[in-house]
């Protein structure tokens, strides 16, 4: 070994973080985070085209449609992409190459998060949603609806009249209505993380994964509302009351989601550093 | 000098010891308590039949599995309170090999090398391609790991174990699944290693373990049944020697049966005797010495008579599951006729 490379000294069970992150981000970009971008401006031309089939289209609609189909589209597609973060790493026995050198297993889960951040919340959320907005406003800028310029930044960044309940500016609305559902997308990678610690089969993962958000909408949509704004079923609450032009909180769900994504990741280093490769 | 260096020459422990240590699957005992000690700058071979237990002692090691008691213990540190610092000082060959497909062998290098070792990205780089020439990848450095035939792959586990210069190298069968040419060259490897760390290997091939190993261990169905220097197994605790002599040698053979430290002499052709001797220290230094004193004979061949190594291990593991069936059918009690 020449003289100028010495050994790494940390014995921190974070150690290894820094790589296994870069290793995990490289996966997404550049690829994913486009086929990712590309299916959201895919969701919203094919809203676009429903939307104008319509007679005396309005633009709230189009909202709609775009919104709810693009969630849903951004939650099956993240299930179906992070299935493997962990499970198939175990399956295929790459987690056992990565464990057997001197890095923390605790590390290992969190890269995996980690890495994903960036690709959820620029390539999934970030580009389709400006890409949404200027098309929106197009849309209406072109007189095909009966909505003005002003009326459509009404829509998308006010919903409606009833900003003294958030009391944010007409963007930050919108901004805040893309942060919600980055959020939710975060806590799918976290679940399906914990998920691939817990189980063995990648299609139990994968159909779990599934079910996982529609429970998060039963509990948010059907459970009393102090218990209901106690779990991340308020996200989707939130994000379905923003489309509908229904005032809704931003900051207090997210904020209640981020500490669920902490406990599930919490929860996935434990099960990870019992978990015998 | 690392922490762990520095642990190890403060206390002067062994490379890996492992004491009691026991493993269970749901109810299936895999280790029964099983000790053994590796010496620093050794060759280890540890030999046993399928599913002895070979692979999960290496896993336990390595911290892949958890002990279900006893203890483990790598260059003094504990395999699971200094996990990390365990897994810093070994490079560790998996018996089924796995890598990211999308890396290249130089990138799995890299990746790896980055894990252990501190400099600078030229000089990290410097030390990859040393690697690669070492274990005979130049040409492959840039080929995926995908696209890697059986050997290349194994050629690159074994590289990859030692690109972070571990002080310990664990190998769990390197030379499974090769051709003659390729076990050849992973022998190659492992032969200019040992003068660098301490290899724990395991594997079926009983040439590999006679070419390689300076000490062994016999596992089967969880224990440990036989252990120590290769030399030792190869020769026998008394000793045997092969002596073939010309002449009248009667009245030699039997004032010799008659020496203290001589056991029995047996021929074994017409010319030829198996001397077995009880004190091999005596045997070396008197037994030629009485031989060429003797006017009437001639020595034409004298060395110590060596079993192989097969023969040893055969004889180990069918003892060991003869006692296997003998309990179970003491377990299940006399059969009843009706």
């Amino acid at each position: 070994m020449p003289a100028s490379l010495s050994r790494v000294q940390s014995q921190s069970r974070l150690r290894g973080i820094g790589g296994l992150t870069l290793a995990e981000f490289l996966r997404w970009f550049p690829w994913r985070v486009l086929v990712f971008a590309a299916s959201g401006v895919a969701v919203l031309v094919f809203a676009r085209v429903v939307w104008a089939a319509e007679e005396n289209a309005k633009l709230a609609p189009l909202l709609y449609i775009f919104f709810s189909l693009w969630v849903a589209v951004l939650v099956l597609s993240t299930v179906a992409t992070t299935q493997g973060a962990v499970s198939s790493e175990i399956e295929e026995g790459t987690a056992a190459w990565l464990i057997a050198k001197p890095i923390g297993r605790p590390a290992f889960v969190l890269s995996k998060f980690a890495g994903a951040i960036p690709a959820v919340l620029i390539g999934m959320v970030g580009i389709p949603g400006a890409i949404a907005r200027v098309v929106l406003k197009r849309a209406a800028d072109n007189g095909d609806t009966d909505f003005t310029a002003a009326q459509v930044m009404d829509v998308i960044a006010n919903s409606s009249s009833r900003d003294e309940y958030m009391n944010l500016p007409s963007m930050s609305r919108y901004l805040g209505l893309l942060a919600l559902i980055g959020t939710l997308m975060l806590l799918v990678v976290a679940v399906m993380i914990l998920l691939g610690c817990v189980v063995r089969a990648q299609t139990a993962v994968l159909g779990l994964g599934i079910a996982a958000p529609v429970g998060l909408l039963l509990v948010g949509q059907l459970a009393p509302t102090a218990v209901a704004e106690l779990t991340p079923g308020w996200v989707l609450t939130s994000i379905v009351d923003i489309i509908s032009d229904n005032p809704a909180p931003v900051l207090a769900p997210i904020l209640v989601t981020v500490v669920w994504i902490w406990v599930t990741l919490a929860g996935a280093v434990l099960l990870f550093s019992r978990r015998e490769l | 000098m690392s922490t762990v260096t520095a642990h190890i020459e403060a206390h002067g422990q062994p490379a890996i010891a492992v004491h009691g240590l026991r493993k269970r699957f749901g109810r299936t005992d895999v280790l029964h308590g099983i000790d053994l000690e590796v010496p620093r700058n050794s060759v280890f071979g540890f030999l046993g039949p399928n599913g002895a237990g070979k692979s999960t002692t290496m896993k336990i090691l390595v911290g892949l599995l958890r002990p279900t008691d006893g203890s483990a213990a790598v260059c003094g540190l504990d395999t699971v309170r200094d996990s990390v610092a365990v897994r810093a000082s070994i490079g560790y060959l998996p018996q089924d090999s796995s890598y990211w497909r999308h890396l290249t062998v130089r990138g799995v290098l890299a990746f790896t090398a980055r894990r252990y070792l501190d400099g600078s990205r030229s000089d990290l780089r410097r030390h990859v391609d040393d690697t690669i020439e070492q274990a005979g990848l130049s040409s492959l450095a840039n080929r995926r790991v995908a696209k890697l035939s059986g050997g290349e792959r194994q050629r690159l586990g074994v590289a990859q174990a030692w690109v972070g210069r571990p002080e310990v190298l664990i190998l769990d069968e390197p030379s499974a699944g090769l051709d003659p040419e390729g076990r050849h060259e992973i022998l190659e490897l492992l032969d200019r290693l040992r003068e660098q760390a301490t290899i724990f290997f395991s594997t079926h091939i009983l040439e590999d373990v006679e070419r390689l190993s300076d000490t062994i261990a016999v596992l089967d169905r969880g224990r440990i049944v036989a252990s120590g220097p290769i030399d030792t197994f190869l020769m026998g605790e008394t000793g045997q020697y092969s002596l073939t002599l010309n002449g009248s040698s009667d009245g030699f053979l039997a004032a010799l049966a008659e020496a203290p430290w001589v056991d029995s002499v047996e021929p074994t052709a017409e010319t030829t005797w198996n001397i077995t001797v009880t004190d091999r220290t005596a045997a070396e230094h008197l037994l030629l010495r009485s031989v060429v004193g003797h006017r009437d004979v001639q020595v034409v061949d004298f060395r110590p008579a060596r079993r192989s190594l097969e023969e040893i291990y055969l004889e180990l593991t069918e003892a060991t599951a003869q006692a296997a069936d003998d309990q179970a059918a003491d377990e299940q009690g006399p059969a009843v006729v009706e």
